[in-house]
């Protein structure tokens, strides 16, 4: 199986310690993720839910904490399977705010797998409605 | 038309139409064979297999007067290419959180 990357970057018009609150506190993660029980911390469980279903979404373990620089975490999702995928945050200050970039490592690519697709539950229903509206919320 | 892989994930998102699908694994349909097995009408059968046909998950052929619905296993790539996945999807919440984050700092 092969396994990719993703790297995005966004400027934000926040201090990097404001943007750490974004990333790991459970009320503001609501705001634009999915809200955890408890604030992410390093060494402990990542669990978070959706909103609407309550169902368990995502799920893995904060491997690193540096704040407000870096947060590292393992990233699973039912329909991936087995998959365990890293998730690395990067904050770096500039002029007027803060550098946030973002590695999604370890994806699979066409898993041939068709119970694994067939696996997906209402979590994941509710999970994809979300990120299809997801665009229209913020553009709207 | 909406584009893949979102209209094949419209498709998945419905339990009985993931129904069909593993029955439509196992074998080629028509729409009265699909009908029969389950506690809905035809015309809701119809609407299921003309969604999963949209989200390239199935295929149709007309064969005589009979419409026959088969699997289309290709058409479950872009739901599985997670690359693309992700990449809307981070794309969709780094949106979120830079108009969040920045109306709440202003």
């Amino acid at each position: 199986m092969t396994e990719l990357t993703l790297n995005k970057s966004i400027y934000l018009k926040a201090e990097p310690a404001d943007v750490w609150a974004y990333l790991t506190e459970p009320a503001k993660l609501a705001l634009w993720f999915h809200a955890p029980k408890e604030p992410l911390q390093q060494g402990a469980p990542l669990a978070m839910y959706g909103v609407e279903s309550g169902d368990k979404l995502i799920w893995g373990e904060v491997r690193l904490a540096q704040k407000p620089k870096y947060l590292e975490y393992t990233f699973t999702i039912k329909p991936m399977g087995d998959a365990v995928s890293l998730v690395k945050w990067t904050l770096t200050p500039v002029a007027g705010g803060t550098r946030l970039q973002l590695e999604h490592s370890g994806l699979p690519q066409h898993v041939e797998a068709f119970d694994l697709l067939l696996a997906l539950d209402k979590g994941w229903d509710d999970h994809i409605a979300r990120m299809r509206s997801c665009a229209h919320e913020v553009t709207g | 038309m909406i584009p893949q892989p979102q209209s094949a994930f419209r498709a998945l998102s419905d339990p009985t139409r993931r129904d069909i699908l593993r029955l439509l694994a196992r074998q080629d349909m028509t729409i009265a064979e699909v009908t029969d097995r389950f506690d809905i009408t035809r015309p809701a059968v119809k609407k299921h297999l003309t969604i999963l046909q949209e989200g390239n998950l199935i295929r149709v052929q007309a064969k005589g007067r009979e419409r026959v619905n088969s699997l289309n296993p290709a058409g479950m790539a872009p739901v599985l290419d997670w690359l693309q996945v992700f990449d809307s999807f981070w794309d969709d919440r780094l949106g979120a959180l830079k108009t969040t984050i920045e109306k709440d700092n202003r």
